[in-house]
């Protein structure tokens, strides 16, 4: 098995190679069956990708420990669903994923694509197979998930338990998507450039895929932000981690993009801007692909040395190179068609838009890098932690919605003063409404959350406004009710409306955000049982007493869980009762030596037990304080260790089974006192809520619309023309 | 003033602005950071007023837990250079003898160092890199 | 060495090259009508931009963001951009129905 996904493999390197040299052959000599050939070859290279992942796949599910990556990362008793994902918690597994998605993306495209823009297709497909080329001979000739061991274990060490949640498993193939999917307007733009037709058309043509690649990378953004909050035991979504920050850089310059094509599309306008956004975006995938997995950067991420850190490196100085190549070389085709007229216009705002997004990126990529820049400039590794980012991105977040709100409402070329009291007279009125509805509730005191609030309210606003005015509009030709006008309208509008539920849902986001960084609440503190503790705003927590219990699975015992019991209080009334829990994992294989010990001294992970709610979320995790049971742990392994001879194997294991379970049930009777995190946090929710919107806007947004009805006239073209409008 | 004229100036004032941003940025990252060190690094100096980003590894039998303060060693990551920690604040389910850990610290004086609140961070036990628990044998 | 491994991957191999290499050997016959269905879908794909511009225009100016003089010139030269495209459609003599 192992040898056949070798063979895939390398089989998809050479099919990939082939497909730069066919394409280029083609494209330069205007041979157009070599291009074709290059094309086959990308559908090829679907083909043989997805065999390859099917292979390793079912290596995972059977069991087959032969595999290096199957032994060292699955076993027997791990749950179907976490095998399957396990494929890629590997290096190797996740560079076969990376590889496979491009193919797949790569033959979507072109298969969509195949009669459009003959001149340009060469190139965008000699750069796609160049990228599934770089990463093929990765597998091929430094990390194979296909290598095997010279005797097949019994079991395997089975998957990291931090890593045992859905959406750990989902982040991944999500940010790999976003990833890939960017390379396919990359690509289209390297094409264009080279042929200098550097209209819109290639724009139009990959721009689902952009918008695709906009959507997943966000999908993984968010999900590791909700594993952070509702797994780990700090409480919070973001830390501005190198790797967050590096899956962050490309949906910033990304989101850019999606607007000021925009412009092109309208106005001929910031060709040469457009050109060198997409470039930059893809560019810091590979970027984001690589920071991952170099360990050039101290983060919580720990990846170790790779080898793989050289190619990359050389991967993205060619990228970065050829990107200036081509813009400069360029640039007489990327001059625009039309100048800014007026700094209050739809231009001028989608620009502004676009250098906020890109200081945002700027701020992200400095802070990043700063201790290899710091290094390189003054010999020493400084870092900058979150205070520093966040005194220059909070203040560019605002400005963004602040323009997300003005941007679709203002008109283009030239905003007049009665054009612009019609449209933010009530938007305004919204915004101003809701700061001073806002300050009997304390928020004067954090000016910037405030500001973030009356902002956030103005951006729904105009959205509002537009809804409103576009029924309006539609009930004023069609009659329609309400409902149905309401529904056509965004259905016939995808971009328009799809984009306003997306401003809509990142305005709910932001609110959240503000919310609950300004306003909340942390404390860490040991409580003993029957104590209770103040927890802000009201709250007051109390720990009533431990809890304990053993989780057991088919091959004996999976964890030992600890936890307490909790009451939240308020006004005097029971608000929740909560459980935090640690469960502790013993070591695969550690029972010899340690037989009770082995359950302390492998991975524990934390239970988070939250009151999650419209207005406010109650977060609670516990550290038990195990010292007391330790100490009877360490005479319990003597003892155990000593009589490992005397006794048949059934009375041992079941002396060792007794003795945890006495463990367990001591600490429930006795309850030493334990440590909590307890926070409070407003709006939590309104994070997830927002992004969920953003989300449904992105799928509105993406979604085909139907082909307008083709009938031939009989009367002249502007009859045609009226006709073909009226029937859509 | 023609609009020519008008579009340069715009562009002056944008380019001007960004620039003065930037190193405003870049100022301020070089006051706001804080040095990062390994323990033999910051055994052979370390400054009483200023913070340091310690990276290493927890020494084994060294974490004494008392109410919500940790006390602990952190060594080279190839080395047996080790400093004393004391810390309270948030700790990751991560956190163990043996793990790398990154913390802000400053000297407490004594050769003792004082671990900033909520600073400390314990790397995951790494995907891509060898594995530390055994494996059973045939 | 798995035997059924190597059959599999000669097999996935000459399947390849089969594919591939399939333009290779056709000849030109289908290129005219290929390059022909290129133009069309590129000119297609501008005909359905210059619609939806149109449209979008209307929305402007319905919802109060164009003004009435603006709205008419602009929809007059898209419509203008779209007859012409539609022209050209013709000429190629492809027009989908």
């Amino acid at each position: 098995m192992a040898d056949l996904g070798r063979g895939l493999t390398f089989l998809a390197f050479a099919v990939a190679l082939y497909g730069i040299g066919a394409a280029l052959y083609g494209g330069i000599g205007g041979r157009r069956e070599w291009v074709t050939s290059a094309r086959r070859s990308v559908y090829a290279l679907g083909g043989l990708t997805t065999a390859a992942f099917v292979v390793l796949e079912i290596a995972f599910l059977r069991n087959d420990f032969s595999f290096a990556v199957v032994q060292s990362h699955s076993s027997i008793t791990t749950p179907f669903f976490y095998k399957a994902a396990a494929a890629w918690s590997s290096q190797e597994g996740s560079l076969l994923l990376w590889l496979w998605l491009l193919a797949i993306w790569s033959s979507l495209v072109i298969f969509l694509t195949r009669h459009r823009m003959r001149d340009v297709q060469p190139y965008a497909i000699a750069t796609l197979m160049g990228f599934a080329a770089f990463f093929g001979g990765l597998l091929v000739f430094a990390v194979s998930p296909f290598d095997t061991l010279a005797v097949a274990p019994q079991d395997g060490t089975g998957l990291n338990p931090l890593l045992r949640h859905p959406s750990m498993m989902i982040h991944p193939p999500m940010l790999y998507s976003g990833y890939t999917l960017w390379a396919v307007p990359f690509a289209f733009a390297v094409g264009a450039l080279v042929v200098r037709r550097v209209d819109a058309e290639w724009i139009g043509a990959t721009r689902r895929f952009a918008l695709g690649a906009w959507f997943f990378l966000g999908v993984g953004i968010l999900l590791g932000a909700r594993w952070s909050y509702a797994e780990l035991g700090w409480g919070g979504y973001w830390a501005w981690d190198p790797v967050e920050n590096a899956s962050l850089l490309p949906w910033l310059t990304g989101t850019a993009f999606l607007h000021s094509i925009m412009v092109q599309e309208k106005r001929g306008m910031l060709k040469t801007w457009n050109a060198s956004l997409i470039l930059a975006t893809g560019t810091l995938a590979i970027l984001g692909t690589f920071l991952v997995r170099s360990g050039i950067l101290d983060s919580i991420h720990a990846f170790g040395a790779s080898t793989l850190g050289i190619p990359f490196v050389i991967l993205i100085g060619l990228m970065i190179l050829a990107s200036v190549v081509l813009v400069v070389s360029r640039r007489d085709v990327l001059r625009s068609e039309h100048k800014l007229d007026s700094l209050l216009s739809r231009e001028a705002m989608f620009l502004a838009n676009n250098l906020v997004l890109v200081g945002l990126a700027f701020v992200v990529f400095w802070g990043t890098f700063f201790p290899l820049i710091s290094e390189a400039l003054t010999g020493n590794k400084q870092s900058l932690g979150p205070p520093w980012y966040d005194k220059y991105v909070v203040p560019l977040a605002l400005a963004l919605v602040l323009l997300s709100g003005i941007g679709p409402v203002i008109a283009w070329r030239r905003a007049t003063p009665r054009n612009a009291r019609r449209n933010f007279t009530w938007p305004i009125v919204t915004g101003v409404v809701t700061g001073l509805a806002l300050i009997p509730f304390g928020v004067a005191g954090r000016p910037l959350a405030l500001a973030m609030f009356v902002f956030a309210a103005f951006a729904i606003g105009t959205i509002a406004q537009e809804f409103v005015r576009g029924v309006r509009a539609r009930r004023a030709m069609t009659g329609e009710a309400v409902p149905i006008a309401f529904v056509t309208l965004i259905r016939r509008n995808r971009r328009r409306y799809g984009g306003y539920v997306i401003h809509l849902g990142m305005a709910v986001l932001f609110i959240g955000v503000a919310a609950s960084s300004a306003f909340q609440h942390v404390h860490t503190v040991e409580l003993q049982k029957g104590q209770a503790t103040d927890i802000g705003r009201g709250y007051t927590v109390r720990y009533d007493g431990p809890s304990s219990r053993i989780d057991v699975r088919d091959d004996g015992v999976e964890r030992l869980v600890f936890g307490a019991r909790l009451t939240v209080i308020k006004d005097k009334k029971v608000v929740a009762r909560l459980a935090p829990e640690r469960g502790y994992y013993p070591i695969a294989g550690g029972a010899a030596a340690n037989p009770i010990g082995t359950y302390f001294e492998g991975e524990s992970t934390s239970e988070i037990a939250m009151k999650a709610g419209l207005g406010i979320d109650i977060w609670t995790a516990v550290t038990p304080n195990l010292d007391p049971t330790l100490k009877e742990v360490a005479r319990g392994d003597k003892l155990f260790v000593a009589a490992q001879g005397k006794m048949d194997a059934t009375q041992y294991a079941t002396g060792v089974g007794q003795a945890v379970r006495g463990l367990t049930d001591r600490y429930a009777a006795s309850a030493p006192p334990a440590t909590f995190r307890l926070i409070v946090s407003p709006m939590v929710t309104w994070i997830w809520l927002g992004s969920l919107l953003a989300f449904l806007g992105g799928i509105i947004c993406i979604w085909p619309t139907a082909d307008l009805a083709h009938r031939r006239a009989t009367a002249g073209y502007a009859a045609k023309v009226a006709r073909d409008l009226g029937r859509a | 003033m023609d609009p020519a004229r008008k579009r340069r100036a715009r562009l002056v004032v944008a380019l001007s602005a960004a620039v003065i941003l930037a190193v405003a940025l870049v100022y301020t990252s070089f006051s706001a950071s804080s040095e990062a060190r390994s323990p033999s690094q910051l055994l052979s100096s370390a400054d009483p007023g200023k913070s340091y980003q310690l990276t290493g590894k927890v020494v084994d039998g060294s974490i004494e837990k008392s109410g919500t303060t940790y006390k602990f060693r952190i060594r080279d990551r190839d080395g047996t250079a080790s400093v004393p920690i004391t810390y309270t604040g948030s700790v990751a389910d991560t956190f163990r003898a043996g793990r790398e850990v990154i913390v802000t610290v400053k000297p407490g004086g004594d050769g003792q160092f004082v671990g900033e609140k909520d600073s400390l961070i314990t790397k995951c036990p790494s995907k891509f890199q060898e594995q530390q628990s055994k494996t059973q044998s045939t | 060495m798995d035997v059924v491994a190597v059959v599999l991957v000669l097999a996935a191999a000459i399947a390849a090259s089969w594919v591939i290499a399939g333009p290779l050997r056709g000849g030109n016959a289908e290129a005219g009508d290929a390059a022909l269905a290129a133009r069309l879908e590129d000119l297609e794909a501008a005909k359905e931009a210059r619609y939806r511009e149109i449209r979008e225009a209307e929305m402007d100016f319905r919802t109060g963001k164009l003004s009435e003089a603006d709205y008419k010139a602009i929809d007059r030269q898209l419509r203008q951009e779209a007859m012409e495209i539609l022209r050209r459609l013709d000429a190629l003599g492809g027009a989908t129905d």
